[in-house]
C-alpha cells in the first residue's frame, strides 16, 4: 500500500503470490514463443504466408515483455524523481500491448487484402524430408499444429490471473495468445485449402482471423486511453466503468453526499478524489473500501471545495 | 470446444487427401497429363543441351512432350506469368527480382551457389504447386 509518508510502494500481500505466477507464465511464453519464432524462421524459406505467421509471433512477445518490465518497476518504492510511485508503468504497458494487437490485426489485413487484390498465386513447392520428397504443406501444417498448443494453454491460464490482478496488460496478452493460436489454425486451413488449388484460401483465412484480432485491439486501445487520460476505471474486458469503481463511488457518495467523487485508474489500482469535502479522521479510509478487491483502492485524497472561502 | 473440432477436421482432411494435394489452381498439371504436351522456352544464350536434358527428365516424370522454342528472358516470364508458357529454362540467380514474381527450382545439378550467382533453373508459373513439384521432382532427380 502506501508507506508512512503516504507514498504507493509495494505490492498488496493479497495479489503477490499472483503476480508471481503471472510473472512465470510470461516468461513461459517468452520460451515457447521465441522458440517457435526460431523454428518457424528456420523452416519459412520464401513463403510469404509463414512469414506473416512469423512476423506476428515475433510481434506477439511484446505484451509479454511490456508486462515482465512494468511488474517489475511497479514494486518499486515512490522516490524523489518519482513521488507518487511507478504504479502508472502497468497503465503505459498497457498501451503498447494494445497497440500492439491493433499492429498484429491490421498487419493481417494488410497482408492477406495486398494478397487477394494482386492475385498473388502462393507457390508451396517440394520439402526433402530425410531424403524423401513431400509437399512443403504438410511441413507448414505440422510447424503450425504444433506452434498453436503453447498460447492456446498459455492463453487460458492467464485469463483467470489477469481478472484477479485486475491486469490489463495480462488480459491483452492473453488475448494475443488467442490472437495466435486462431491465426495458427487458420494458416493450416488456409494450407489445405491452398492444397486444394484454392489460391485464396490461406489469404481469406487470415483476412477472416484479423477482424476479430483488430476488434479485440481497438476495445483495449479505447480503454487504454481512457485510462491514461484519467477516465473513470474500465472493466477489463470491455470499454464500460468496472463494477468495482461503482461499487466504491456508491460508498463515498453515501458519505459524503455533497462531494464531487472522482475516481482514476494508475495502472492496477484506483486512485480517489473526494472534492468538497473535509478529511475524516483515522480509520475511515479503511471502511471506505469495498468488500470486492479493497487492495484495489490505493490513494483517497480530499481536495477543498474551490469555491470554499475559508 | 470448435477447437478440437476444428483439429479434427484438419487430420481427417489429411488422412483423405495426402495423394492428391497439392492441385494447380490453373490445373496446369492435370492439363499438361491429359494433352500430352506442355510449353517450354529455353532463354536465348544458356547452353541448350543441358536445358534440354532436364526438359527430357520433365518429359520422363509428368508423361508429356515438350513443344520447345527459345527467346529472349523478360517476354518469355511475362508470358509464363500469364500461363502461355508452362516452364522456362534459364540462368538466374536466387536473388533475383523475379524469384518473387515466379517460382525458381532447385539449380539443375545440385549446388545452390551463392545468392546472387546466376545457375541454370527451371522457372515456373507462381502457385500452380502440383506442376511446380512434378517439375522440381524431375530437377532434383528423385
Amino acid at each position: 500500500m502506501t508507506d508512512r509518508h503516504g507514498r504507493s510502494g509495494t505490492i498488496p500481500a493479497e495479489i503477490e503470490p499472483d503476480l508471481r505466477r503471472a510473472r512465470r507464465l510470461e516468461w513461459w511464453t517468452l520460451f515457447w514463443t521465441g522458440g517457435i519464432a526460431v523454428v518457424m524462421g528456420l523452416v519459412m524459406g520464401s513463403s510469404q504466408a509463414m512469414k506473416s505467421a512469423w512476423v506476428e509471433d515475433v510481434l506477439s512477445l511484446v505484451p509479454s515483455i511490456v508486462f515482465l518490465v512494468s511488474a517489475r518497476f511497479e514494486g518499486r518504492p515512490a522516490d524523489r524523481r518519482f513521488p507518487f510511485g511507478y504504479r502508472r508503468v502497468n497503465s503505459l504497458a498497457f498501451l503498447i500491448s494494445a497497440v500492439t494487437l491493433v499492429a498484429v490485426g491490421g498487419f493481417l489485413l494488410f497482408e492477406a487484402g495486398r494478397t487477394l487484390v494482386n492475385q498473388e498465386h502462393p507457390t508451396i513447392g517440394l520439402a526433402t524430408v530425410f531424403g524423401h520428397h513431400i509437399w512443403m504443406g504438410w511441413v507448414m501444417i505440422a510447424v503450425l499444429v504444433i506452434s498453436v498448443v503453447p498460447p492456446f494453454i498459455l492463453g487460458r491460464k492467464k485469463l483467470p490471473i489477469a481478472k484477479t490482478l485486475q491486469d490489463k496488460v495480462l488480459h491483452t496478452d492473453a488475448l494475443m495468445q488467442k490472437a495466435d493460436w486462431m491465426t495458427g489454425l487458420a494458416g493450416v486451413a488456409g494450407i489445405v485449402g491452398l492444397g486444394f488449388g484454392f489460391w485464396w484460401a490461406d489469404a481469406a483465412a487470415a483476412g477472416f482471423i484479423s477482424f476479430e484480432i483488430l476488434r479485440d485491439g481497438i476495445k483495449n486501445l479505447r480503454i487504454a486511453t481512457a485510462e491514461l487520460v484519467d477516465g473513470t476505471p474500465r472493466a477489463l474486458d470491455k470499454d464500460e466503468i468496472a463494477d468495482d469503481a461503482l461499487e466504491l463511488e456508491r460508498a463515498l457518495k453515501d458519505r459524503f453526499p455533497d462531494a464531487e467523487i472522482q475516481i482514476r485508474e494508475c495502472g492496477r489500482y484506483m486512485s480517489v478524489q473526494v472534492v468538497g469535502a473535509d478529511t475524516p479522521y483515522g480509520g475511515l479510509i479503511e471502511d471506505l473500501r469495498p468488500p470486492l478487491r479493497r487492495w484495489r483502492v490505493d490513494q483517497v485524497s480530499f481536495v477543498p471545495h474551490p469555491d470554499r472561502q475559508d | 470446444m470448435g477447437k478440437l473440432a476444428s483439429v479434427m477436421m484438419v487430420a481427417a482432411l489429411l488422412v483423405a487427401g495426402c495423394d492428391d494435394l497439392p492441385k494447380d489452381p490453373d490445373q496446369t498439371l492435370t492439363r499438361v497429363r491429359r494433352d500430352g504436351q506442355f510449353q517450354v522456352a529455353i532463354i536465348s544464350a544458356v547452353d541448350a543441351g543441358q536445358a534440354v536434358s532436364i526438359i527430357r527428365r520433365v518429359e520422363q516424370t509428368v508423361g508429356a512432350r515438350a513443344n520447345l522454342r527459345q527467346g529472349h528472358g523478360e517476354e518469355l516470364l511475362h508470358e509464363l506469368e500469364q500461363g502461355r508458357i508452362d516452364l522456362v529454362v534459364g540462368e538466374f540467380a536466387e536473388n533475383s527480382p523475379w524469384s518473387r514474381k515466379t517460382t525458381f527450382s532447385a539449380p539443375l545439378g545440385g549446388q545452390e551457389p551463392a545468392k546472387d550467382q546466376r545457375a541454370m533453373r527451371a522457372v515456373l508459373r507462381n502457385g500452380e504447386n502440383a506442376w511446380i513439384m512434378a517439375v522440381e521432382k524431375a530437377v532434383r532427380g528423385q
